[in-house]
């Protein structure tokens, strides 16, 4: 680990040791996950989900003398998380070309006649397992552009390929990455 | 009928969505293959999902986000769980997304003004600094050559300078704002006054920059331009003349010097500030930056008997070509081409396109041999050849070659020839279109690449001409060459390439 985080563990420890804040914050970690999956089901567009689940919990937070801690907060968050849903997706779709909001609409009524992808420590870890199973030059494919935060056309640049071969080769390493999760998910977990 | 899908172009329109990339025309593309193609809505949606999680896993938490710091290094195993940070007994939390957890409770303590040092952490001041610079890196302060340790404050006046493969960090650790420059680039600050001032001499650097106090931007000069921002992630480079600005998110303002034009650039745009290029912002496109560039109208020179005749931007020989140019002297087998050329009025790297229909060729051997065609670019004395070379059976190649007016035909030092000849072809009233790249890699040193078709082939899928040859960094002629033929010249496109 860097010292960056190193410095930033520190501090977290200390916030969550000392602080009267250590029950919110637990609350806001244990339902992150929930939060961020029906944000996906509601507004799947690139950059809403982070934007819609801090939404939720700054207003949330902004708010926490009102809700009762002890209560399942579930309800709440996602009747929190449908609103700022709502907000966002109109906002951002007002700024959108007529062609854009079709598909946008188009793709959120996919999301929404399905489940809501579970998000989790398990899965986060059998993805952490299938990345480090991928090639060699998938993962500097992955760490130019998650990493690194690249574009597509820079990476292609960098390793003398075409910038839709990059494209092509971002979109089926997320695929063997999904199979692989879907995989070690349904063996058992990692410890399955 | 519904047309069919192909693949690879799914992946692509797949990947531009994720990203937030997709153009209007995309758009619509994707839109027509969901609903001809059910399934590919799972897939979607599937590749958005791992694609959130990819971005949780490695901290890149929301393409338009301010920068992430890396909590898992994609290339590297995860960290032991002995060095999770959050305290043993908090086991409710670790049985959660504990890098999450760390990004949302930094969150939290700003929101909630729960001032735990972080903002005193002796590492968190927001003084300029270098952050990871590779071995090699210096900093020139004064007289001074300073090697780029991490951590070294910055002063007005200092000019980080990296060297071909280099790269190094400037940061103001406090609020985030991070510059990273790349190899061979010269970046100065200048001072500190209103706001945070930089002066990019040349090369490239990828910003992320926090939101900035009013009145107070960061704001990077160039030869060509100044690049003023608030807030916003953007990759500004300063080469060959031109002044390259790309807005991932938020808003830069481009003020051209020569233009005295000022121009909001916002995110998913980029916007070029050169002489002779429109200042304006433009859709990034998939296809990387590039701006048409009007070539200018006026000939510069003529020569041969082919009579030339031009209207806008159809240029057309009314007679074969046959004789040499009776204006120059020397051997006939060295001065044999007819020519027309207009000025090309960028110097960076250029992308030149056009048809070139074979109208007519004298089928008879003469003294002059085999007919040939095609385009040159001229800097200063350096002539790029990209002719195509025909018998009188209508076989050929496609060649790339240089000369220089006056100087031996072979290769300099540094020059290379890669792949330089491709067999071709060629009959009367046939149409070639022709697609060359002109790449600078150094002060003195070009790559050069080229693609010959015949019209309503498909264009091939890669360069089939290379070679490297010295050339100065100057603007160049476009030339239009025949020798025992004529032909027709439309459709030129010139393009200035980042």
């Amino acid at each position: 680990m860097s010292g960056i985080e190193g410095s930033r563990g520190i501090m977290v420890s200390e916030i969550v040791m000392s602080s009267t804040e250590t029950k919110v914050a637990r609350l806001v970690l244990a339902h992150h996950a929930f939060v961020r999956a029906l944000a996906f089901k509601l507004a799947p567009w690139p950059g809403l989900v982070e934007d819609i689940s801090q939404q939720v919990f700054l207003e949330f937070l902004a708010k926490q003398e009102k809700w009762n801690l002890e209560q399942d907060l579930r309800p709440l968050l996602a009747t929190m998380t449908r609103h700022v849903a709502a907000r966002h997706w109109r906002e951002r779709k007002r700024a959108m070309p007529e062609v854009m909001r079709e598909l946008a609409d188009y793709v959120r009524e996919l999301a929404e006649a399905r489940e809501a992808p579970a998000y989790g420590d398990e899965k986060m870890a059998a993805l952490r397992m299938c990345v480090q199973k991928l090639p060699d030059k998938g993962r500097t494919l992955l760490e130019l552009y998650y990493d690194a935060g690249i574009s597509t056309v820079d990476i292609a640049a960098q390793m003398e390929m075409h910038p839709n071969a990059v494209c092509q080769a971002l979109c089926r390493l997320r695929g063997k990455l999904r199979d692989c999760i879907g995989r070690t998910l349904s063996q058992g977990g990692l410890h399955g | 009928m519904d047309e069919p899908i192909e693949p690879r172009e799914t992946e692509v329109l797949i990947q531009e969505y994720v990203s937030g990339q997709l153009t209007p025309e995309e758009a619509a593309q994707l839109l027509r293959h969901l609903k001809a193609q059910p399934s590919l809505g799972a897939a979607l949606l599937g590749q958005m999902e791992i694609d959130l999680l990819l971005r949780e896993l490695t901290g890149a938490v929301g393409r338009d986000s301010q920068p992430a710091l890396p909590t898992f290094s994609l290339l590297e195993p995860p960290a032991p769980r002995t060095e999770f940070p959050l305290p043993t007994t908090m086991t409710a939390l670790r049985r959660h997304s504990w890098r999450t957890a760390l990004a949302w409770v930094t969150g939290l303590a700003a929101a909630l003004v729960l001032v735990f040092g972080y903002w005193f952490w002796p590492d968190k001041d927001n003084l300029p600094r270098l952050g990871r610079s590779s071995a090699g890196v210096e900093v020139q302060r004064g007289e001074e050559r300073l090697p780029a340790t991490r951590r070294l404050h910055l002063q007005p006046g200092d000019i980080i300078e990296t060297g071909p493969g280099q790269s190094a960090v400037v940061e103001f650790a406090r609020e985030g704002t991070r510059l990273a420059l790349s190899g061979e680039t010269r970046l100065g600050l200048s001072n500190l006054e209103k706001g945070k001032h930089f002066a990019l001499h040349r090369g490239k650097l990828e910003a992320a920059v926090a939101r900035q106090p009013a009145d107070e931007p960061l704001a990077v000069d160039t030869p060509q331009a100044e690049a003023s921002v608030r807030g916003t992630r953007f990759s500004l480079s300063s080469q060959w003349e031109a002044t390259w600005l790309k807005v991932l998110k938020g808003e830069v303002d481009l003020q051209s010097k020569s233009a005295d034009l000022s121009r909001p650039v916002m995110t998913g745009q980029f916007a070029v500030a050169a002489p002779n290029v429109e200042l304006r912002a433009r859709p990034i496109s998939r296809t990387g930056l590039r701006v048409p560039v009007p070539v200018d109208p006026r000939v510069v020179s003529t020569g041969g008997d082919g009579n030339w005749e031009a209207d806008g931007d159809t240029v057309q020989q009314s007679k074969v070509s046959a004789l040499p140019d009776p204006k120059r002297s020397g051997p006939f087998d060295q001065n044999p081409f007819s020519w027309f050329s207009r000025q090309i009025p960028v110097a960076g790297n250029i992308e030149v396109s056009l048809q070139a229909r074979l109208d007519a060729v004298a089928e008879d051997p003469g003294p002059l041999g085999n007919s040939h065609f095609g385009l040159t670019l001229i800097l200063d004395r350096k002539h790029l050849n990209f002719m195509c070379e025909r018998n009188p059976a209508g076989e050929g190649v496609a060649r790339l070659y240089s000369f220089v007016i006056e100087g031996s035909p072979r290769l300099e030092g540094g020059e290379t020839d890669r792949r330089v000849s491709l067999p071709l072809s060629f009959q009367t009233g046939q149409t070639f279109q022709f697609k060359v790249r002109v790449n600078r890699l150094s002060e003195g040193q070009v790559q050069l690449l080229a693609r010959v078709w015949p019209r309503g082939k498909p264009e091939p899928a890669i360069w089939q001409l290379d070679a490297i040859r010295n050339a100065p960094p100057v603007q160049p002629l476009l030339e239009f060459g025949t020798r025992r033929c004529a032909c027709t010249f439309t459709e030129t496109h010139v393009a200035l390439v980042e």
